[in-house]
């Protein structure tokens, strides 16, 4: 069966002035793959992940998502299309509820049938464990928790493309393996793109591995072939 | 008069204006320069600077130059002063957090501007000028002898109004030397550019905001006092300086001290100009508007940084 | 009927009750209120549920307000038609500013705002022929007459203002609960957040200040035919700063907030005029207090501590 292409970009680069952030970037994601996009600090992945959802502009080159040529097209547009995005930096309403948080992520999608609200709020939130603190104000909660709120936000939206920026940071390991569990479900009806430091998750989830650097890809493949990949080691370790 | 004659009686008057709002915009800007906050109060300070010359030479009676001169020292030292309160007790228990700064600096200027209502009362009271000898500026003309020179009548100035031309460049070439000549300048303008790492090298900031504060409210209260011999202390007269210093810091950029000084040059020179020639009123029309469609389509002004 | 409808619906009995309860001067009064309250709920549809502190609303007051005016005044257009004028004026002219201001955000926001009120103000002094200028106009009785009902009638005039203020009381309240309503309140909260969750948030900024706008018109448009003047210090500075004042007292970000900060102001400010002519003097003291301890307002500090199902 040949995988269908989600999302793929053609020579996409980003600078900064006279900075670099992103060289001529091919990214090719099929549908229905977990990636994980992984590098060191400052490779360029979250700059590159910004361009994919519309935050920040490419300075040169095409994005294509679902067959079509999104890299004018504003975020909330893309948002719209079917991809999400859960934000590096924990980025949730803080004064409002955990059940509003996932109404607002929600209602879009539910414009005739606005009375399902609370039963797909609900829903979400038990995907991620967080039903039973519907009610609280979000920014009270632990910050895993908030993490895990980020990703029922994201689930809520019933995307196409969920995309996560570094996920696990500040997660204990018992929420880690939670959160592994809940991507591989998650998998099943959504492609995934993780940015993720920890390599445990990594091995864990991927089906294919994107390794960035300095702007650039310089890997791609299997867990297997990254982890033997020597360009791969001399980027982390330093060579 | 004719046209020639009265573009330059309407251009010295403009420089008059000019020499005071480029102090009194300096001190707005030095404020958001350092500090990033926009204080909407800032033209009460300059009233009060007025009105605080006004009490000083009334007490003061003896000659005027005198009364002048202490007023001249007195009324920015207490404006400064009374700045360096507001800052402590108010703007400084709201971190300096913009929004929540302006609709406070709003109840400061309200404050400020009805007190002194009740106080100094709604009657506007004039300051007797040091020194006021009228000098006829001569105009030329060609004749059949060649170039010709007269004095038209209603072509003069005050040798007070020139004064308050030098006045305003000797406190601006002052404030410059400040900024970046001394170690005081240094200070002020590490915190103007990098608050955190500023505080990490053991800069007081708090104490340089306070100090900011005062100085600005201070360089307006002396703007005040100049031109209170030519205009009279009223309790509503901040108004205008408000308006025209933010319109100068705007445009010239917020943040750009050398921004201020070249579009209060520009603003006050073409203010005077209008204002002569057509109507005050239209005068402030355009200005408001250029304000607004600056900060609209080009919002680094013509110096400056951006505004968030 | 939720507690929420049935607590505003109440707040309408009560004050159609108090047009048989209340002496003359207290009624007289809280006519004027019910029409500020108005203004002060159009505000806080933009500052307290989106987030946009606009230093210049007076400009939407006064479009309402010259529109429905000069209609009257200078065409002879009788006083129902003039009024939608009013409206239609100021729909307009909140769309044009909109359009134009919301290119800028927070400070240049708020500095932009108050440029164009300033704008408005001195062209209103300019054309002093057309509007008589500082000195304003009156709007004749025998012309403030909606299908034969004589409005210049305090009791006629207070069940006008109370029939447009609720109207509006429950206009807000439907949106706020409505859909639109959250997503204002999540560009308020965290806009980058609300874009990413696929939200324009250009859009409903300008739709709320479009409805702000026009809301606002209908107050001044109001106030002009119910009170019979019309004038310029209705677009000085101290007008746009008093519909801030009277949300942030009575709690920005509520329904019922608008209307109980400005009854209390206008109480307040009514009670220390008898001691001074400084009135604006409480305004500012109020503000300071307001921003320094009690940023939740009235209303606001009542739905934290007790009755957290406040809209």
């Amino acid at each position: 069966m040949v995988a269908v292409s989600l999302l793929s970009t053609q020579s996409v680069s980003r600078h900064f002035g006279g900075l670099i952030a992103v060289q001529n970037v091919d990214f090719d994601l099929p549908k229905g793959e977990i990636r994980a996009l992984i590098g060191p600090n400052g490779a360029g992945k979250t700059t590159f992940v910004s361009m994919l959802c519309g935050r920040i502009p490419v300075s040169s080159g095409r994005i294509m998502f679902q067959g079509q040529d999104v890299t004018q097209l504003p975020a909330h547009k893309r948002i719209q299309q079917g991809m999400a995005y859960t934000f590096q930096i924990t980025s949730i309403f803080a004064e409002l509820s955990v059940y509003e948080n996932v109404a607002l992520a929600v209602q879009p999608r539910l414009s005739n049938a606005i009375n399902k609200l609370a039963q797909e709020v609900e829903t979400a939130l038990t995907r991620v464990g967080l039903q039973a603190y519907s009610e609280r104000t979000a920014g009270d909660m632990a910050y895993g928790h908030q993490r895990l709120l980020e990703v029922a936000m994201g689930l809520g939206q019933s995307p196409q493309l969920l995309i996560l920026d570094e996920p696990t940071q500040g997660l204990s390991d018992a929420e880690v393996d939670d959160f592994i569990t809940l991507i591989k479900e998650v998998a099943e009806t959504t492609t995934v793109l993780l940015i993720e430091h920890n390599i445990n998750v990594v091995m864990a989830l991927a089906d294919r591995i994107t390794v960035m650097n300095f702007g650039e890809i310089i890997a791609e493949g299997s867990p297997e072939e990254i982890r033997q990949n020597d360009a791969v080691q001399t980027a982390y370790l330093g060579g | 008069m004719e046209f020639g004659p009265h573009l330059i009686l309407a251009m010295l008057e403009g420089l008059v204006q000019a020499s005071v709002l480029t102090l009194t915009a300096l001190g707005l800007s030095l404020v958001f320069g350092v500090m990033r906050v926009v204080n909407v109060a800032h033209g009460e300070f300059f009233m009060l600077g007025a009105v605080f010359a006004y009490a000083i030479t009334d007490w003061l009676t003896g000659s005027a130059a005198v009364g002048f001169l202490a007023a001249l020292i007195i009324a920015p030292l207490l404006v400064a002063a009374l700045a360096v309160v507001c800052d402590r007790m108010i703007l400084r228990r709201l971190d300096y957090d913009p929004e929540r700064t302006i609709v406070a600096t709003i109840g400061i200027l309200y404050v400020l501007q009805q007190v002194t209502l009740m106080t100094y009362g709604p009657d506007a009271h004039p300051v007797t000028p040091p020194f006021n000898q009228r000098l006829a500026i001569p105009w030329f003309e060609f004749t059949d002898t060649g170039l010709e020179f007269y004095f038209p009548w209603g072509l003069s100035t005050t040798s007070y109004k020139l004064f308050v031309i030098a006045a305003a460049c000797v406190a601006g070439l002052g404030i410059w030397i400040l900024m970046a000549r001394s170690k005081l300048g240094l200070i002020l303008r590490a915190t103007q550019l990098d608050r955190e790492t500023a505080q990490a090298f053991g800069i007081p900031v708090e104490r340089v905001y306070a100090f900011v504060f005062g100085l600005g409210a201070a360089i307006a209260a002396l703007g005040a006092v100049l031109v209170v011999p030519i205009q009279q202390a009223h309790y509503l007269m901040g108004g205008d300086p408000l308006l025209l210093s933010f319109i100068v810091v705007i445009i010239g950029g917020l943040g750009s001290l050398r921004g201020t000084v070249v579009a209060a040059i520009l603003i006050g020179m073409s203010n005077g100009v209008i204002s002569v020639f057509f109507t005050p009123t239209l005068a402030k029309i355009l200005a408001t508007l250029l304000v607004a469609f600056v900060l609209v389509y080009r919002p680094a002004g013509l110096f400056g940084t951006k505004v968030a | 009927m939720s507690r929420e409808l049935s607590l505003h619906l109440s707040l309408i009995t009560l004050l159609f009750a108090l047009h048989f309860i209340l002496p003359e001067y207290h009624h007289g009064n809280l006519a004027r209120v019910m029409v500020l309250a108005v203004y002060a709920m159009a505000y806080n549809v933009m500052f307290g549920y989106t987030g946009l502190l606009s230093l210049g609303h007076a400009m939407f007051f006064c479009a309402g307000m010259y529109g429905m005016g000069l209609s009257m005044r200078l065409y002879e257009i009788s006083a129902g038609p003039a009024f939608v004028i009013g409206l239609g004026v100021s729909a307009v002219f909140a769309l044009l500013i909109g359009l134009l201001a919301l290119r800028t955000i927070g400070v240049g926001f708020m500095i932009v705002t108050l440029m164009f009120s300033q704008a408005i103000f001195l062209t209103i002094l300019y054309f002093n022929p057309i509007t008589r200028g500082d000195e304003g106009f009156v709007i004749p009785q025998a012309a403030r007459q909606i299908a034969d009902i004589d409005l210049s009638d305090s009791g006629n005039r207070y069940f006008a203002a109370l029939i447009l203020f609720s109207i509006c009381l429950l206009a807000v309240l439907k949106l706020v609960r409505a859909p639109t309503g959250r997503v204002l309140i999540a560009i308020r909260e965290n806009e980058e957040r609300a874009k990413m969750l696929g939200y324009d948030i250009w859009a409903h900024k300008l739709g709320a200040v479009v409805m702000s706008g026009t809301m606002a018109g209908a107050a001044g448009a109001a106030y002009g035919l119910l009170f019979g003047t019309v004038g310029a210090s209705f677009a000085e500075v101290p007008f746009s700063i008093l519909p801030l004042l009277y949300v942030l007292l009575g709690g920005p970000g509520t329904v019922i907030g608008p209307f109980v900060g400005t009854l209390f102001m206008f109480y307040l400010r009514d009670l220390s005029s008898a001691l001074t002519d400084a009135h604006m003097l409480v305004a500012g003291v109020v503000l300071i207090l307001l921003t320094l301890y009690a940023r939740r307002g009235i209303m606001g500090l009542i739905r934290e501590k007790w009755l957290k199902w406040l809209p």
